[in-house]
């Protein structure tokens, strides 16, 4: 017996490992009925859920005789059973039961898709012969259905994300296709004197430049993110990094204070690093007053000093790391805005026209790359008292020279 | 002359829209973010309103919401003009209020049609 719960347990743990490695939900349902069919003796395992979130739960997938099958919402009518265990959010062992479509089983086993309050459904399982559901059958069917309620609300906690993606993409680039469509479609159909042709052509060449980098930064970030761009690793100096970015982004040097420590070699790729230090900086200078100086300080800290959140391991992590900070003496953030800094296309600021250019990418980006190179970006701001963004890495020492002693 | 309230923060789709209702004698005022656009449509009682929905400091779903509720602007009517247009956009949208929704990239004809369209509707239903 108990050998045979242990067998049953690691069997629920694969299983478990199967269903969260799917990211789409029809996939994701075939696989749980696979794992839960073999899990223990059934003749049929059939999943309920209701439609668009409200309705009863109606059948969407279901297994018997070794073959699986999807069904649409509301194909099937609702389930009386499905819909009761929903109801009262408890297993319930039922005489005869007759699946959607299917002939009638002698046993059912009915339990919600539970996890931390939320039921997402109902799995039902039955069996044909008279044999009746055990105590620790319950147990291992409910298990299942909790780490599977877990597995469905992660991929619709992700498939949200993404949709809002989208959406907020597809926005920012109806914003610029309006000015291309509507100021050419003016053109063609009336007489516009050269003056306002003149000007309409620089607004739409604007937006299309515009167009172009939202591409470019959008491609750059999902890049970044889903790990397809390789990184060309070096050992690298940070302070010469931020030096460089520093030449190029503040020309006549006046307002930028560059502010080095000695500081560690890390482990990164150098062009990366700079385009992470030149996204900070661009944010400091275009953020802030042109006769407001900014700082770039580099410097050797704890991995933990910034960044981790207080009381976490991560905040006492005293790993040798690399630290640069931006600080300007801008118009800062909100709270509210602060935490929303690092969400792609989100830009601070009262109104767009106060705005500087840009797609509000730049700190998407840097957190990807930061984070690629498992560091930790991080950001303090005071509405009116400037923002600091800054970053740390994990120092890494040069290799012993040959030879030495 | 009917007065049309522009609400946008980008000045270059304002910019657009006044290029597009030159010549049809419509006086035009503009509001950038939610609140100035509270502002102006009770202080310039406008006859329509073209409101963009992602707007700074207070969304145009909102806006609309408060223009709604407030007895000085509830008839005023407002066409939804943004880039946020799919369906459960335009549900919302017609949630809060709207008349009318146009998706941007929008044709600059289509625009003044549906204006005016909508004014006419307007002046019919208040010379009942």
């Amino acid at each position: 017996m108990l050998l045979r719960m242990a067998a049953q347990e690691r069997a629920l743990r694969r299983g478990a490992l199967r269903i969260f490695a799917e990211t789409e939900e029809g996939a994701l349902l075939r696989v749980a009925l696979d794992v839960v069919s073999s899990l223990l003796r059934v003749d049929v395992v059939a999943l309920y859920l209701p439609a668009d979130g409200s309705g009863g739960p109606s059948c969407r997938a279901v297994w018997r005789q070794g073959s699986s099958r999807l069904l649409p919402p509301n194909e099937t009518p609702v389930d009386l059973l499905a819909a009761d265990v929903l109801r009262r959010r408890a297993p319930r062992l039922c005489g005869p039961w007759s699946p959607a479509g299917g002939a009638q089983c002698v046993s059912a086993l009915a339990v919600p898709l539970e996890f931390q309050g939320t039921a997402l459904g109902v799995l039902i399982v039955g069996r044909r012969t008279p044999d009746p559901f055990r105590d620790d059958h319950i147990s291992l069917v409910c298990a299942a259905g909790q780490q599977l309620a877990l597995a469905l609300l992660r991929l619709r906690a992700a498939e949200r994300l993404r949709t809002e993606l989208v959406s907020m993409a597809c926005h920012e680039i109806r914003t610029p296709l309006s000015a291309l469509q509507g100021f050419t479609e003016l053109m063609l159909s009336r007489d516009v004197p050269p003056s306002d042709q003149r000007d309409w052509l620089n607004l739409m060449h604007q937006e299309a430049v515009r167009l172009a980098t939202l591409v470019e930064e959008m491609l750059d970030m999902t890049r970044v993110e889903s790990g397809t761009v390789r990184l060309n690793v070096a050992l690298v100096q940070v302070c010469e990094v931020a030096a460089r970015v520093v030449r190029l982004l503040d020309g006549d040097g006046r307002r930028v204070h560059l502010v080095i420590e000695r500081a560690p070699t890390v482990l990164a790729d150098g062009d990366k690093l700079a385009q992470v230090v030149t996204n900070l900086l661009r944010n400091a200078l275009d953020y802030s007053p042109p006769e407001r100086a900014v700082e770039v300080e580099v410097a050797r800290r704890c991995l933990g000093t910034e960044g981790g959140e207080a009381g976490t391991d991560a905040a006492h992590d005293c790993r040798p790391a690399v630290s640069v900070a931006v600080r300007d003496e801008g118009i800062g953030m909100m709270p509210e805005e602060l935490g929303r800094a690092f969400q792609p296309f989100f830009r601070a600021g009262a109104s767009r026209e106060l705005l500087p250019e840009g797609s509000g990418l730049g700190l998407a980006i840097a957190k990807a790359i930061v984070e690629r190179h498992r560091g930790r970006l991080w950001a303090h701001s005071q509405p009116g008292q400037g923002s600091t963004f800054g970053f740390c890495l994990p120092a890494q020492a040069p290799p012993p020279a040959e030879g030495a002693a | 002359m009917p007065t049309i309230l522009v609400v946008d923060d980008e000045p270059t789709i304002r910019l657009l829209v006044r290029a597009a209702l030159e010549g049809t004698g419509y006086r035009l005022v503009e509001a950038s973010d939610g609140f100035s656009a509270l502002q102006m449509a009770r202080s310039e009682h406008p006859d329509l309103i073209l409101l963009d929905i992602a707007l700074p400091r207070l969304s145009g779903l909102e806006v609309c919401r408060r223009l709604k509720e407030d007895p000085a602007t509830v008839a005023t009517p407002v066409l939804f003009l943004t880039g946020f247009a799919q369906q459960a956009e335009r549900r919302a949208a017609d949630a809060a209020g709207g008349q009318g929704f146009i998706a941007k990239p929008f044709s600059p004809a289509a625009l003044v049609r549906q204006i005016a369209d909508t004014l006419r509707s307007r002046a019919t239903l208040a010379s009942r």
